[in-house]
């Protein structure tokens, strides 16, 4: 601090970070409730496809004739936690996810979390790995 | 050749036809047949082009070559001409830098050229020379200087608008729009334009500027200006530049663009179409597969719809991630400002906003900062409570106290001392309550449960401990309370009905086979399906159901209707009672509880029974009789208590006097037997009292009963199920049954089904009768003149014969182009109309017949 402080300073600088603090508050907490509205929406998404498919997995069934009796014959699009890629692409809210898990131990995330946090840990240690062995 | 459609159809072979005359070759006409025949299959190799452009140049050149050199011709190597692509451009390195590093992954992509390359249009010689002379006469101020860019992005955008307005310009060229119209419809956002989807982005997600990673680098890293301040700055001056090239090239683009085939005015013969398409015939489609694809296109623009605007939460979400990195590292600025603020001025304390606290997990607090707090508070408490109980304390207290003060908050208050005072006592319960609010009951009174047990606050769990005896009664709750539902459910299925069946709720299996004597042959038991009949259920109970049939009353939905099942009798109506009688199958029952006699418990669960048990004993008597005696086991009080026995029963009925009861080997139990018995038994009395006993009222009760009791007409079964009249088991019964009613169904339904066969039938005959008698009317009447001597003879027999002839006529219906019959059929038709008439006035019939043929 270059230039005189003063107690006037100090609480200015005080007040700013309680307003900083709490909008970063506030940013939290719209990102938490979109991150749950993105969940939501792209499990209608994903459940709403499951006959004709979805932008992940392609729109196979949209091509194929669909008749009566072949809309039973074609294949139902399963969808897993490996195409949710967008609620899952933050990795704030894949801790989220598991640690709601980890209270529960229910629901069919807990595998794919686990597994997508697999993933990171080994794309972590890749990116670890390649650089010693460059050097 | 595997191709028979194409290869055969050229090659077929002709049919010989005596027309045509041969040609006769020989040998010497033909100059190498084998050589000939190669050459045929040479012709059928497939090209791999359309049949239409298989005449094209340079594959025909290639094929006869390649046919002439098998056949041994020398030729040159024909090709079919290919561009150039093995000239190496040494200078292109200069013009084009290479910033690309191969990533070590695929490279995915999914963009189209388009989205890539940016602003379409390309500066030129020309435009560059344009712009040089326009940014130098605007002088120094590079706020007035157009770069490159800019100046494609104005182009492009001219260019397009008069494309798009002015389609047919080329007939007109001077007719072009004027630099104010462009500029109305340029600065209009297009929707069609890739673009657009970024500016449409750039607003709504409110980044500025909205970049990709697709988007090219700005040649002097500067981004160009928006389109609508280029045009206020440039737009005229572009503007005369570009019409003047523009009216120059007769109305086409200025720049370059692809020569697309316009598919209302195809020319084949336009060598610089580029992209033409291919001309196939459509299939044909019916309405329904019409609607479908419109079905599914609006479905495919739902669902991309619904991902878009998943995806544009996505990126909503990451702006808000940037926006809240940005806050924290604000937050983590203004945090060192603050410290170094701190230091400078010497200000201690108020450090709560420089953490970042972890988040308070509100049910389990920090235990040591409990443990610190709860100490300081009773330090605090303690010095006041020593102050206050200095004078009346003696010091031995004092010292306790003093103990006390250096005790753990929560050993004080589970160590479950007897306080001295009243003040400690209050202390220790308000430390109990403050350690262990979550805790119920037992907690506020640690001492009593765990006594030497010392466990920090936060180890003590927050569950009620529950005893084994609250589990059990839990679970006992827990199936009386499944048994009752069951027991409510099924009885909500009688809703409506009133349950005549054999205790409907409590289901008991006290299968019994009957008397043995029954069985003759025990080796033929597996095989008999009569054996099946041969069990009952041993505690059946008859209801008399006169009592409710003959009650004309009628039971209404709303009615619950309960009977007695002893005595058929209505009980009452309980409306409020939800729940069936609950019999209690393993003892006590809850509804019983406060019953402590264990006996008149059992008898209010018993279930009654009709039937009186009996032993059987069967013996040889005199002259070789069989008899069989049979002893009453118990004594039913039912019998008892009806109110038509007067006077007690005797003794002798019951326990050790047995009734003889005769019967023949061989011969069923016949009424005969049980007359002599009763009259036997009322023998007896009758020497008592020296009544008659055809007189006595009360005997011929008593041998009712006696009959009742006693006597089985037939070898035991249960009156009221007509499937054992038989002997036949109830699913026997049933499947027979059954399938009497099918049969009889399936005839009646075969029956109206021909009754409906024969209807129809005759309707069309009445109908080909009807149009038989049209046409032959018209014939008749000519006929009838003609054949007048004829049809007199004919005409006694034509009033009986009438009938026949028609019916033979529409039997020989089939028949008709048989060139004769239907002329007499038609004949008799005629005749038949004018009937006896005809044959009564003999000579008038002619006119008479064609009136009555015209009439009809």
């Amino acid at each position: 601090m270059p230039e005189p402080t003063s107690k006037n300073e100090y609480d200015k600088l005080k007040k700013k970070l309680k307003e900083s603090l709490a909008k970063k508050k506030e940013l939290d907490k719209k990102l938490t409730k979109l991150e749950e509205d993105i969940f939501n929406k792209e499990t209608k998404y994903l459940s709403d496809g499951i006959n004709h498919g979805n932008i992940i997995k392609g729109f196979e069934n949209f091509t194929k004739n669909v008749s009566g009796t072949s809309a039973s014959r074609t294949k139902k699009i399963q969808f897993t936690d490996e195409d949710r890629i967008f609620s899952l692409s933050s990795a704030t809210y894949v801790r989220h996810l598991k640690k709601i898990n980890s209270g529960q131990a229910t629901g069919s995330l807990n595998s794919s979390v686990a597994l997508l946090d697999d993933d990171m840990e080994d794309a972590d240690s890749e990116s670890n790995n390649t650089p010693k062995k460059k050097k | 050749m595997v191709l028979p459609s194409s290869a055969g159809a050229r090659f077929r072979q002709r049919k010989i036809s005596v027309k045509h005359s041969l040609p006769v070759w020989k040998q010497r006409d033909i100059p190498d047949l084998e050589l000939a025949e190669q050459q045929r299959e040479l012709q059928q190799f497939e090209t791999g082009v359309e049949k239409g452009e298989e005449e094209e140049h340079h594959l025909q050149a290639v094929i006869n070559a390649s046919a002439a050199q098998i056949q041994g011709a020398k030729v040159e190597q024909v090709y079919i001409p290919t561009p150039d692509a093995s000239k190496v451009w040494k200078d292109a390195g200069k013009y084009y830098h290479q910033k690309f590093t191969p990533p070590t992954s695929y490279i995915r992509f999914s963009a189209t050229v388009e989205d890539t390359v940016g602003c379409p249009y390309c500066i030129d010689e020309e435009d560059e020379e344009f712009l040089k002379s326009m940014n130098e006469e605007a002088g120094s101020d590079t706020e007035n200087k157009c770069s490159e860019d800019e100046f494609e992005l104005v182009a492009y955008r001219l260019e397009s608008v008069v494309n798009e307005k002015q389609p047919f310009l080329k007939l007109n060229p001077d007719e072009l729009m004027s630099f104010q119209e462009i500029k109305e419809v340029a600065l209009v956002p297009d929707k069609t334009d890739p673009s657009d989807v970024a500016r449409t982005l750039e607003n709504q997600l409110n980044i500025h500027p909205f970049k990709t990673l697709l988007d090219a680098e700005p040649t002097n890293g500067k981004q160009p200006r928006p389109l609508a301040t280029l045009f206020k700055l440039f737009g005229q001056k572009i503007y005369n530049h570009w019409r003047q090239r523009r009216i120059k090239r007769l109305g086409e683009p200025v720049f370059p663009t692809v020569k697309l085939e316009d598919p209302s005015q195809k020319d084949d013969n336009d060598p610089y179409v580029c992209f033409r398409r291919r001309e196939f015939r459509q299939a044909r489609k019916t309405r329904r597969t019409d609607t479908q694809g419109a079905e599914r296109l609006q479905l495919f623009y739902k669902d991309l719809k619904h991902a878009r605007s998943l995806l544009f939460m996505v990126a909503e979400r990451e702006v808000q991630r940037m926006e809240h990195l940005k806050q924290e590292r604000e937050v983590f600025n203004l945090r060192c400002q603050i410290k170094n603020v701190k230091r400078e001025l010497g200000i201690k304390g108020e450090d709560e906003d420089l953490v970042t606290h972890k988040k308070k997990r509100i049910p389990v607090p920090d235990p040591e900062q409990i443990k610190e707090q709860q100490r300081l508070q009773q330090l605090e408490r303690e010095k006041a409570l020593a102050k206050d109980s200095k004078k009346k304390l003696s010091d031995k207290e004092k010292s306790k106290q003093k103990l006390e003060l250096h005790l753990p908050a929560s050993s004080s208050a589970q160590g479950g001392k007897s306080g001295t005072t009243p003040q400690q006592i209050l202390l220790q319960q308000q430390l109990a309550e403050q350690q262990q609010a979550q805790q119920q009951g037992a907690a506020t009174t640690p001492a009593s449960i765990q006594p030497y047990v010392k466990l920090p606050s936060s180890k003590i769990p927050d569950l009620d401990l529950t005893t084994v005896n609250t589990v059990l009664q839990d679970k006992l709750e827990g199936i009386k309370k499944a048994v009752a539902d069951k027991l409510s459910k099924r009885k909500g299925q009688d809703d409506g009905w009133v349950n005549f069946t054999d205790d409907p709720y409590n289901p008991y299996f006290d299968i019994a086979t009957y008397d043995d004597n029954l069985l003759q042959e025990r080796s033929h038991l597996p095989y008999s399906s009569i054996a099946s009949s041969l069990y009952e259920v041993e505690k059946s109970r008859e209801i008399d159901f006169s009592n409710i049939l003959n009650n004309n009353k009628h039971f209404g939905h709303e009615d619950v209707v309960k009977i007695n099942a002893a005595t058929g009798q209505l009980m009452k109506s309980d409306k409020l009672n939800h729940l069936p009688e609950f019999y209690d199958l393993t003892g006590q029952d809850s509804d019983y509880a406060d019953l402590d006699d264990d006996t008149h418990h059992s008898d209010k669960n018993k279930l009654s029974i009709s039937e009186t048990v009996f032993k059987l004993r069967k013996r040889v008597g005199r002259n070789g009789k069989l008899w069989i005696d049979r002893k009453r086991v118990k004594e039913d009080s039912w019998f008892k208590d009806m109110d038509f026995l007067d006077y007690e029963p005797s003794s002798s009925e019951s326990e050790n006097e047995f009734e003889p009861a005769m019967e023949h080997p061989s011969s069923p139990p016949s009424p005969v037997p049980s007359h002599t018995e009763a009259e036997n038994n009322s023998m007896t009395k009758q020497e008592k009292k020296r009544i008659n006993v055809y007189d006595s009222h009360s005997d011929a009760k008593r041998r009712l009963i006696s009959r009742f009791e006693f006597d089985r007409d037939l070898p035991s079964y249960q009156p009221l199920d007509p499937s054992k009249l038989n002997q036949i088991g109830n699913q026997t019964q049933a499947i027979r049954f059954g399938c009497m009613l099918l049969t009889k169904a399936y005839d009646n339904m075969h029956h109206i089904r021909q009754k409906q066969i024969e209807q129809h039938q005759q309707r069309l005959l009445a109908q080909q009768k009807l149009q038989k008698q049209q046409q032959a009317a018209a014939a008749a009447a000519a006929a009838a003149i003609q054949d007048q001597t004829l049809g007199s003879d004919d005409g006694g027999m034509v009033g009986s014969n009438g009938v026949v002839g028609v019916s033979g006529d529409v039997s020989s219906k089939s028949s008709v182009p048989r060139s004769q019959s239907p002329k007499v059929g038609l004949k008799h038709v005629a005749q038949k109309q004018l009937g006896k008439k005809m044959v009564s006035s003999g000579p008038s019939k002619g006119t008479k017949g064609k009136a009555t043929a015209k009439s009809s």
